[in-house]
């Protein structure tokens, strides 16, 4: 029980340091194995996830940018058509208004064109008028009742004619 | 009385199961063979296959991932970073000695019974030790730490050489004796229901426990010797 035996001794040194190698081999180089390599997969995953991240933002950006560009088009366009209309309304305004003008200025001409048609037949009916009275007089005798009479008749004849 | 007695002398002696030649081969180095076998059949099987995936392991490589891990992390928190190399052979006798200590519940008489097991256990830590010491340090530096802190602890320090392979010796072998001729006796009180809890304590806990003890004073000595 308490004797020391050197052939033991030794004996359970070498078992130790065989225990030690068998557990070293069957245990620990395996699992050292396995652990690098799931820190290689970690590693690749980790990198995979930053890749695709990265292009995401790349992408994002892209479309940020697209985006911001069509902003600005669709805000050149309303603004183009903005002017396009001012302008074309201010165009059909004006001509609109020419139009106006000369209606009016043709539609004075023809009134003024009337009225100088109207004097003329005005004056050439009273002058036949004039012609008629004048032979009339001539006819009949001087009386001054019957050329007062005649006058009136004559002025109301002329009345009636110009309305 | 006397047949107890002579029971436990006999349970006692580590019995010379064959010879080699002239030298006889104890039956704490058989039994210590059985467990080095069993103990790298257990570390096959359990680590065929590892996944390296972590989302796809299996029940049985958990089980394996957790237990190395929980003794590197006891291991490592003994001798701390700057030893860590020494890690494996603590873990390797922590296995073998928590095997050794309960493996009298299945019948075997543990090995760490035989005083050659313990003070082989012991040579080893201390070759280890001082081993550690001259890789850190060198041979000068490693001469030199047995007069740190002053030239008159140099026989204090040299006294450690003998004590602290001697003292590791006697601790764990008079404990695992102590437990077994504990239990023995309560066993000759009353064999049935009694010895229970007491078993649980000295064949399970204490064989544990001082299984702990050696490699924590171990990797404690290391972690001395590397600072």
């Amino acid at each position: 029980m308490l004797s020391l035996d050197p052939v033991n001794l030794i004996c359970i040194i070498i078992n130790i340091l065989v225990l030690f190698f068998l557990v070293k081999i069957f245990l620990f180089k395996p699992i050292d194995k396995m652990m690098a390599a799931r820190e290689e997969l970690l590693k690749k995953q980790f990198d995979e996830a930053e890749a695709t991240r990265q292009k995401a933002d790349e992408l994002k950006a892209a479309y940020q940018a697209s985006l911001d560009k069509a902003q600005e088009e669709s805000e050149e366009i309303i603004a183009k058509a903005k002017t396009k209309a001012q302008k074309e309304y201010d165009s059909i305004i004006k001509s609109a208004d020419e139009d106006a003008s000369k209606l009016i200025e043709k539609a004075q001409e023809k009134i003024a064109a009337e009225k100088a048609e109207t004097m003329r037949n005005m004056k050439s009916e009273i002058a036949v008028m004039v012609m008629g009275a004048t032979a009339k007089i001539m006819e009949q005798s001087f009386d001054k009742e019957k050329n007062q009479q005649f006058y009136d008749e004559f002025l109301a004849e002329a009345g009636e004619e110009s309305v | 009385m006397e047949q107890l007695a002579e029971e436990l002398q006999e349970q006692l002696d580590c019995a010379t199961v064959f010879y080699i030649g002239p030298y006889g081969i104890k039956e704490s180095i058989v039994v210590t063979w059985i467990i080095m076998a069993f103990i790298a059949l257990v570390c096959f099987l359990m680590t065929r296959k590892l996944e390296p995936d972590p989302t796809k392991v299996s029940k049985r490589q958990l089980i394996v991932e957790t237990a190395v891990d929980g003794l590197r992390n006891l291991v490592h928190g003994i001798v701390g970073e700057e030893a860590k190399e020494y890690g494996p052979y603590l873990m390797a006798v922590v296995l073998y000695l928590g095997i050794s200590n309960i493996i009298g519940l299945v019948g075997f008489k543990p090995p760490t019974k035989d005083l050659n097991v313990t003070a082989g256990l012991a040579l080893m830590s201390i070759i280890l030790i001082q081993y550690a010491g001259i890789h850190k340090k060198g041979v000068k530096g490693w001469l030199h730490s047995f007069i740190e802190p002053v030239g008159i602890m140099l026989p204090f320090n040299l006294l450690e050489l003998v004590i602290k392979p001697v003292s590791l010796c006697m601790r764990l072998f008079g404990n695992v004796l102590g437990a077994f001729v504990i239990m023995e006796l309560i066993k000759a009180i009353l064999p049935v229901g009694l010895p229970i809890p007491f078993s649980m304590y000295f064949d399970i806990f204490d064989g544990l426990i001082q299984a702990y003890v050696f490699i924590f004073l171990t990797g404690l000595y290391i972690k001395e010797a590397v600072e």
